[in-house]
């Protein structure tokens, strides 16, 4: 097929060495049960975030290098890729550091979420109740569920005076 | 192979004329698979991005309702799509040096890998629906509620559950798909070392599926 006039109409891809993908699936699996067993160990909240994160990472670089190629390539991709991931960064960045500073700003009215919500007046019941009531209790009262809320402020970040005026109440 | 009358033809049958030679050819094509790629980090990480701001005003919301998830069955999950994305390289290791049986071999191991994944999750969705561990208003898991009192609203976790496994799910089907696709065209003789484009490009797809999957399993099963 390529005989004729072309000086090189085959290209020579870099084929990987079998033992490289080799190397690399077996590393990936043993950093898996690293995932798993690291998890078990408690470095606080942060530091296993952190931790975690940073496994991940090492096995999707390696994912990315040797079995995407990208290090056997032209190094235009890895530009690409980690552009990407530099915009993901300030998007996910950017955006909690608005929401951990918001409270700082305005005081927070306590959302649904911080409460509860309204949907677990009745589950909570029923929870507590051991399932007794079977479901199909008939009286739905409705009206009752907004304002005697035992605000056990679940979220650290329901400041406590907020004249929450119900802001889904559908009585009015 | 090309039905064109005209044989004075001194290129592969699979060179498309806009193109000056196969490799031109090929890196054309990668360069944009890898535009896609980018945009699907980009889609994913919308919802990790609601994924960390949720976490960060609720840690112990994620802490207490992730327990619901069995890590074995994610970790399972792992370890296949790990095991995919090796026979996947190894299938285009194959096509580079002519070896069409052995494309083919590793392309079948490949989907079944996928099925694999595909029926776990099966599995745990729907024991996450028989227990009622359901995103939003659907949650009605109250035996969980009476076993963890102090976890407020749950449903918001699963909602981030099901969301990301689910696209993700999504994902890996629409790669089954493709998958299959190739399967067939390399059995009908399709490529060859010089033109294995689709193929390469069908295993950057994936190789993307397994990396977010990577990502997924320590945020969702092991918190």
């Amino acid at each position: 097929m390529s005989a004729s006039t072309d000086t090189h109409a085959d290209h020579h891809p870099h084929i990987t060495p079998l033992w490289v993908y080799f190397a690399v699936i077996s590393t990936l699996l043993f950093l898996t049960v690293v995932t798993v067993a690291v998890a078990q160990v408690d470095l606080g909240e942060v530091m296993n975030l952190i931790v975690a994160m940073a496994v991940a990472t090492v096995k999707a670089s390696l994912v990315a290098f040797i079995f995407m190629h990208l290090l056997f390539d032209n190094k235009f991709y890895t530009y690409l890729l980690v552009a990407s991931l530099v915009f993901l960064s300030v998007f996910i960045t950017f955006c909690l550091f608005d929401t951990m500073r918001r409270h700082e700003v305005r005081p927070e009215v306590a959302k649904p979420i911080a409460v509860e919500a309204d949907m677990y007046t009745e589950l909570r019941a029923i929870a507590a109740e051991g399932h007794h009531a079977e479901h199909g209790d008939g009286e739905h009262a409705d009206e009752d569920s907004h304002d005697g809320h035992g605000t056990e402020a679940g979220g650290a970040h329901a400041p406590a005076a907020a004249p929450a005026s119900g802001d889904s109440a559908p009585a009015h | 192979m090309s039905a064109s009358t005209n044989d004075t033809h001194g290129h592969h049958p699979r060179l498309a004329h806009h193109f000056f030679e196969m490799e031109q050819q090929h890196e054309s094509a990668k360069l944009g698979m890898w535009l896609f790629l980018l945009t699907e980090i980009l889609f994913f990480g919308g919802l990790f991005c609601f994924y960390g701001v949720y976490r960060a005003l609720h840690p112990e919301m994620f802490i207490g309702a992730s327990k619901m998830l069995d890590w074995r069955l994610g970790g399972l999950n792992t370890v296949v799509l790990l095991i995919s994305s090796f026979t996947v390289a190894m299938s285009i290791r194959a096509i580079q040096q002519n070896k069409v049986k052995a494309c083919a071999f590793h392309l079948t191991v490949t989907i079944v890998c996928a099925f694999v994944f595909l029926v776990v999750k099966y599995f745990e969705y729907t024991a996450k629906i028989e227990h009622g561990l359901l995103p939003g208003s659907a949650f009605s898991d109250t035996h969980f509620l009476a076993q963890h009192p102090e976890v407020k609203n749950p449903h918001i976790f699963f909602g981030i559950y099901f969301c990301m496994t689910g696209l993700h799910g999504f994902h890996v089907v629409c790669g089954i798909a493709y998958m299959a696709w190739l399967l067939y065209l390399t059995l009908k003789g399709r490529f060859d070392s010089q033109y294995y484009a689709p193929i390469e490009m069908g295993g950057l797809y994936w190789h993307l599926v397994d990396l977010i999957w990577i990502y997924l399993f320590p945020l969702l099963y092991l918190i």
